[in-house]
């Protein structure tokens, strides 16, 4: 199997790495000492067996030389990433609730805290902004816990959680058709009662089931608040004209 | 989240990869989480692949796993690499490997330490260096076409001469010479790219 003529120059490849049979080496050689091009190539191409040398030293096993991540490993990460996506994105809208609920109480601090303050957060912070209610309504955990009066269909979903001063509140109210003012009231197991807010319902309404004039607001109401007692002490939640008309009750 | 020069300014893309890739991209235009993800895959699996794989003893089902971590760690970390200036490897290189110890001691059944001493977890640099250059190495046999990569793998990297290479090969051991020339050209080349002189 020796090679001859033009052929032979390509030879140094495999001479230089030390593959070639002993006789086609030696055929080699006798070549080499007589080939200024070939002499080139060697020492071009010598550099190349060290460094296979170390690749392959440093391999512990054969099959180590030529792995490649399987497909099956791109598909997981790629499904991992879609699942990740989606819980990171709730993770930043509780983050940004967090930071909503820190200036709540105070309206002066809102111009200090940029959209940037918030990691990836300006689309939720404009959400934010145009509705903190609905805002919180969307980002609580919690289920809540909903209720329709049987007369007045009205219907109302309340969402708490606890703070230090006591329990902050947040309500959907639909199917609520005014014009009225009312109001939503804590009601403690003992039977204590306090204002967590106070609207006004127009005669379009919120949440409106059933529109009768395309004025009639589809869209529900959210509102929040605070009351002084603890998420544990409340028993029942009602909204109630401030005329005293019942509107709806909601079991905390 | 950006998919910029971080995850993409170690090496043009390989051809062999590029392709699956091209296929894939369009459909997957619209999740620029997922495109980032698989550009990582695409430029650094192989590589890190191939490092871990010796951090293992061969064991290729633990070196996936610790891959793919080591992956999905740069995706949820993206924005903190992409400050950063220059190739993420070195950081791909320590968290493999931290993942590796870490794996390590949990199999042993060891109580953990409430965290492993930094010089125990930090790769010292002249291994991080080994480490980038085995990366590279595997980056330059990859740009190499699949038959000139095969005879470097059958003679050289095996431990076979020509003659019995061809045979394993069933292809002219004139054919494998002439490979193996070529082969080791492109490689020259595609070392030299990544500023490995030989």
């Amino acid at each position: 199997m020796t090679s001859h003529g033009q052929d032979q120059h390509v030879d140094v490849g495999a001479y230089v790495l030390g593959v070639l049979d002993d006789s086609d080496a030696v055929v080699f050689e006798e070549h080499l000492n007589s080939c200024a091009r070939c002499s080139q190539e060697f020492d071009s191409l010598v550099g190349l067996g060290s460094i296979l040398s170390e690749f392959s030293a440093s391999a512990p096993t054969a099959e180590t030389l030529t792995a490649r991540p399987s497909q099956g490993m791109l598909d997981r990460l790629v499904d991992e990433v879609a699942v990740k996506r989606r819980t990171q994105r709730q993770r930043r809208l509780y983050l940004v609730a967090a930071a909503a609920a820190l200036i709540v109480g105070g309206p002066l601090a809102v111009g200090t805290l940029s959209a940037s303050d918030v990691h990836g957060g300006s689309a939720e912070l404009a959400e934010f902004h145009k509705s903190p209610a609905k805002f919180f309504f969307d980002t609580m955990k919690e289920n809540g816990t909903s209720g329709t009066d049987p007369q007045t269909k009205v219907q109302a979903t309340v969402k708490t959680e606890p703070k230090d001063w006591g329990t902050h509140v947040v309500m959907q109210i639909g199917n609520v058709r005014g014009p009225f003012k009312c109001d939503l009231i804590a009601v403690s197991k003992n039977g204590e009662k306090q204002t967590v807010t106070t609207w006004t319902v127009g005669k379009w309404g919120y949440g409106i089931k059933k529109p009768t004039d395309p004025r009639d607001n589809k869209q529900p109401l959210y509102m929040h608040g605070g009351a002084a007692m603890s998420p544990q002490d409340i028993d029942h939640f009602e909204v109630n004209t401030l005329d005293g008309k019942h509107l709806v009750s909601v079991k905390a | 989240m950006r998919k910029d020069a971080a995850v993409t300014n170690d090496h043009p893309s390989r051809s062999r990869d590029s392709e699956s890739a091209a296929g894939s991209g369009p459909r997957h235009r619209a999740a620029p989480d997922e495109e980032l993800m698989r550009a990582l895959y695409r430029e650094h699996a192989g590589p890190l692949l191939a490092y871990v794989l010796r951090l293992v003893a061969g064991d290729r089902h633990r070196a996936e796993d610790v891959v793919q971590e080591t992956l999905l760690r740069a995706w949820k970390n993206v924005d903190q690499l992409n400050r950063a200036t220059g190739s993420i490897r070195p950081w791909l290189v320590t968290v493999a490997r931290r993942i590796v110890i870490d794996s390590h001691r949990s199999r042993l059944a060891r109580p953990k330490e409430v965290d492993a001493t930094p010089l125990e977890v930090m790769p010292a640099e002249d291994e991080i260096d080994k480490a980038l250059w085995l990366m590279t190495i595997t980056d330059a046999l990859d740009d190499l076409t699949d038959a000139h990569r095969e005879v470097l793998v059958a003679t050289y990297l095996k431990g076979r001469t020509v003659n019995e290479a061809a045979t394993a090969l069933g292809i002219p051991a004139g054919t494998v010479r002439s490979r193996i020339f070529y082969a080791l050209r492109s490689l020259k080349l595609a070392l030299e790219e990544r500023g490995v002189t030989a």
